[in-house]
């Protein structure tokens, strides 16, 4: 928040309860350089309002606008079906599982999929080039 | 955490010696050989930066230098004067030390030290020319302005604007944080034209994308009566970029009816035509329902704007009349939107005074549109959400408020079947997820309670538990259920499921965001305090020593006072990487953040709590207490109560959390669930004055400040602390008397049998129940709460070295009770056939329990 205050952003309901929040931030090297999504969250109460695309969109907005990266990209538990699903339909496609990337103190991994969205800079869509879910990699190779 | 000492002299000694004959080379080897095998030894990385600094490198020194004060930070939280001291030390060595320069102003800012970071940072400025340091002095500038007594912060602000103005000529403003900065300067001042005008000009261009920025525009341009040009921007903002956007369709709707309501021109001198504006908005709303509609989902957006428009020119303009009823509209946003959860919250606004008759009508209609033929699941799960909003609905226009206890039984079974039913539909949902159907049951546990407080008969809370525990195993993670549950459990005093749940819940549940929260993402001032400290804290630990249980509550008191712990190391941190990374526009949300956490009600209440109960548990014994008292003695005394601190202190608890569909204008469900008035000042001051009273009589002080204690004391007592306010100002007053009959005075005498009789009295007005004879089933909060004020009021008489066989008497009943209660199983058998023998009420509780685990 004090690095990257306008990937930060809170949806408010007309009588102000808090409906969901995204929250991102902008790193990598060189053509690798994009913004990414740390995490988004809509309430129960105000799902199925297009609330996450509005925020996506915001964030995809600022990343190409403000930071001129040349994707966004985001990690996704891979049995998550439903954010997956709704990740697909905002334009972003897997573009390698990271193997035990989600790790918990019971010995519990998943997997994770790298899903990224080409934004207008990276013309020839070269952040999402390759296999897909057969790009297997390793949480150290990050 | 290592120490200095970790590593063997023997070790060492090798480094020492060529350090000593200049043999830098060596020195270094040896030392990362050390290192390799103990990474964090301070003795290790000191000489290393010894070594380092020696040969040159100083910024590797400088490094390592940072980690060890980082360690000695931690160490001495105290003694961060002494760091600051440290630092100016060396840059008066090292003037030109642009590294070290830094480390001095943040060591300010950490320290909250506003004038020395403006001096600090213009020395930077005037030392290096980097525009940054010129900005830290104009914010830390703002900073002083902010804390300085009233009257004096202008001195401040002139010199920051001027500083501002400079720099703006000299073309150092390049960046979006920079313009913030200046509209900080500007709007600390009210200067709301001048804020505008920045943002209409070039430096306006440099943060064209920023969505905050843009917010703050559409608001500068209604505080300074720009309604055209609001219009106009509000207007494009829905039209182009979001159509959704709330903010911007209340800008517009408030900017026209500002017009409408003024006068006959705008304020360009055009002349207005009431009937035309409204036309205009109406025909905008349109045009965007339309546009939002052909989308796949469709917006709701301008479908509110239109109800927000005609109850704005119901309620506010008097000669004209709305286009459509509001109710006729409700209906049609019902028809668009029924299916979505916030249906109901996005109505209830406009709902507040509709005629009892016309609310019938609406729920027939809203009914009618709920087509139960349809076959397919996602229609039928969408069924399940309109017939949840209809029955919010249905409460909320006040159409339950007069049902008898025959139909509100025969209405929960309705909402129970209706739930079950649900069911079916979410058998595939995660874990994580709620049921579709869950408000059925928050809904079904409201109309008991409602009979509940009209009865007053356990039985309905007793009813609503059990509704609320089955719903809560297939929906684990529901929020909703367990505030509820923790609430009905406190009314009925079960303290020990209270613990299991309520605060399970809160370790286990938001705990969890809290903690992800902290590590590395951010903390969102809104975020962490919605969903830990305020939402939780609150609801578990007051009134936490009528619990009976005093071990339990005080871990769970310490548990909760951790976010401060946290709020002390961390947030200083946060502010300084604000100043760091030059983002002037959290500096300011940071450094509040830190101050209403540091200065929090709850956590003074909890403060208060734990004092309280810390002298309940050890007060058992007359020697474990006096052994307090002596310990304590000083932390006793440092309890404040005055008004000044009292109005230092920010009260975040947020009730409005818990669902409530009560009719607007009546009490909302949270309030007429509370066992007892919210713990406030009040109560704050009571439980302050009375440990300091113990405090003063143990410590054998002169009576004119007892007798001041005593007569705060008695000026506040508030109806629940009725007892044990009463004795012990009684108390008080009989040790000043006691001191002064000994000191000869004779009219002292009959005074001091008054007194003791008054004491005596109150007791026996407290003792006129055995508390084991209460079953469980009558047993509630109110129960408890005399109970465990009689302990605290024997507890405290110890002190007095009295009424001892009281006190034994009572612990005993109480061992007894907590057999009671922690023999669960029992409880639980009691409890079931009771619910069934009770209104012949949910007569499926055994069978259902059979087919469910």
């Amino acid at each position: 928040m004090a690095r990257w205050p306008d990937l930060f952003c809170v949806q408010e309901s007309p009588s102000g309860a808090m409906m969901g929040y995204i929250m991102g931030k902008a790193e990598g090297r060189g053509k690798d350089w994009h913004g990414h999504v740390t995490a988004i969250t809509v309430s129960p109460e105000y799902r199925r309002l297009g609330l996450a695309d509005g925020m996506m969109k915001l964030l995809e907005e600022v990343s190409e606008k403000i930071y001129n990266g040349y994707f966004v990209d985001l990690f996704v538990r891979k049995s998550n079906s439903v954010a997956i699903g709704m990740y697909k339909k905002f334009g972003y496609c897997v573009y390698r599982c990271v193997t035990g990337y989600y790790s918990s103190g019971d010995n519990h991994e998943e997997d994770a999929f790298d899903m990224r969205k080409p934004l207008s800079r990276d013309v020839h869509r070269e952040s999402v080039a390759g296999s897909g879910e057969q790009n297997i990699i390793k949480p150290e190779q990050l | 955490m290592s120490s200095i000492t970790d590593v063997s002299e023997r070790k060492i000694r090798p480094i020492y010696e060529a350090i000593d004959s200049l043999n830098y080379k060596s020195a270094l080897s040896h030392c990362n050989k050390l290192l390799k095998k103990q990474p964090n030894a301070l003795i290790l990385k000191a000489l290393k930066g010894l070594i380092l600094e020696r040969t040159g490198k100083s910024d590797e020194a400088l490094q390592l230098c940072d980690q060890l004060l980082l360690w000695f930070i931690g160490r001495w939280g105290n003694a961060i004067d002494d760091i600051v001291q440290l630092y100016e030390n060396a840059t008066r060595q090292n003037p030109n030390n642009e590294e070290l320069g830094n480390h001095l102003f943040m060591a300010m800012v950490r320290n909250g030290d506003y004038k020395g970071q403006q001096q600090a940072a213009l020395k930077l400025h005037k030392t290096f020319g980097v525009n940054k340091y010129l900005f830290w002095g104009i914010m830390s500038l703002v900073l002083q302005a902010e804390n300085a007594p009233a009257g004096q912060s202008s001195i401040f602000m002139t010199l920051a604007e001027r500083m501002m103005l400079k720099a703006v000529q000299e073309g150092r403003l390049k960046l979006t944080e920079e313009v913030h900065l200046y509209l900080i300067v500007l709007l600390t001042q009210n200067k709301t034209k001048e804020a505008l005008e920045v943002l209409e000009g070039d430096l306006g261009q440099i943060c064209k994308h920023d969505t905050e920025i843009k917010y703050i525009r559409n608001d500068l341009l209604l505080k300074t009566s720009n309604w055209s040009k609001a219009i106009e921007i509000s207007k494009l903002s829905l039209t182009e970029t979001n159509i959704d956007d709330w903010g911007a369709y209340l800008t517009y709707l408030e900017s026209q009816f500002h017009l409408i309501k003024s006068s006959e021109k705008d304020e360009n001198g055009e002349i207005l035509n009431k009937a035309t504006i409204l036309d205009d908005a109406r025909e905008l709303l349109r045009s965007l329902q339309e546009k939002g509609g052909s989308s796949s989902d469709v917006k709701r957006g301008p479908f509110l704007a239109e109800l927000e428009l005609e109850y704005r020119v119901i309620s506010e303009l008097k000669d004209c009349k709305p286009a459509q009823e509001i109710d006729i509209l409700a209906i049609e946003y019902f028809r668009k939107f029924g299916e979505k959860s916030c249906c109901f919250e996005d109505l209830q606004p406009y709902l507040k005074s509709i005629p009892l008759e016309t609310s019938r009508m609406m729920v027939e209609a809203f009914n009618a549109l709920i087509d139960s033929t349809c076959e397919d699941v996602k229609s039928r799960i969408q069924n399940v959400h309109k017939n949840i909003n209809v029955n919010k609905l249905e409460r909320y226009l006040g159409l339950l408020s007069d049902i008898s206890e025959s139909d509100a039984i025969l209405y929960v079974n309705k909402l129970w079947r209706s739930y079950n039913d649900a069911l079916q539909y979410g058998v595939e949902l995660l874990d994580t997820e709620n049921q579709y159907g869950d408000e059925f049951v928050i809904l079904a546990s409201h109309l008991l309670i409602d009979l509940y407080l009209k009865k007053g008969q356990n039985s309905f809370v007793l009813q609503a538990i059990f509704l609320l525990e089955m719903a809560l195993c297939k929906s684990k993670y529901n929020y909703q259920f367990k505030l509820l549950l923790v609430r009905l459990y406190q009314i009925l005093e079960v303290s020990r499921v209270v613990q299991v749940y309520g605060y399970k819940a809160c370790s286990t549940g938001h705990h969890e965001v809290f903690k992800c929260l902290r590590n590395n993402q951010c903390d969102t001032v809104l975020l962490l305090m919605y969903f830990f400290n305020i939402v939780y804290s609150h609801y578990i630990c007051a009134r936490s020593s009528s619990f009976a249980f005093i071990g339990e509550a005080i871990r769970a008191c310490h548990e909760t006072l951790q976010i401060y712990r946290s709020n002390d190391a961390e947030t200083p941190e946060m502010i300084i990487q604000a100043f760091k990374l030059a983002t002037f526009s959290k500096v300011q949300e940071f450094i509040k953040f830190r101050k209403e956490l540091d200065c929090s009600m709850q956590r003074v209440l909890l403060y208060r709590e734990i004092v309280r109960l810390d002298i309940l548990s050890i007060s058992k014994d007359l020697k474990n207490t006096m052994e307090y008292f002596e310990r304590d003695l000083d932390s006793i005394i440092d309890l404040s109560y005055d008004d000044p601190f009292c109005a230092t202190l920010y009260d975040h608890r947020d009730f409005t959390v818990m669902t409530n569909c009560n009719p607007s204008g009546t009490k909302s469900f949270e309030e007429v669930t509370r066992v007892s008035p919210t713990l406030n000042k009040a109560w704050l001051k009571i439980f302050s004055l009375i440990p300091r009273i113990l405090k003063t009589l143990y410590a054998n002080n002169n009576a004119d400040d007892l007798i001041i204690l005593i007569e705060e004391l008695e000026n506040l007592i508030t109806l629940e602390e009725r007892h044990i306010g009463e004795i012990v100002s009684r108390l008080g007053r009989l040790y000043i008397t006691t001191k002064e009959v000994r000191a000869g005075q004779k009219e002292s005498r009959q005074k001091l049998s008054k007194t003791i009789d008054g004491i005596i009295s109150i007791l026996k007005d407290f003792c006129k129940e055995d508390f084991t004879k209460i079953s469980l089933r009558e047993l509630s909060w109110k129960h408890l709460h005399q109970l465990s004020t009689f302990l605290e009021i024997q507890v405290i008489q110890t002190l007095k070295k009295s009424v001892k066989e009281n006190l034994e008497r009572l612990n005993e009943q109480l061992n007894e009770f907590k057999k009671k209660l922690e023999n669960e199983e029992e409880l639980y058998l009691d409890l079931l056939s009771f619910i069934k023998s009770e209104n012949g009420f949910i007569e499926f509780c055994e069978s259902e329990l059979k087919t469910w685990d």
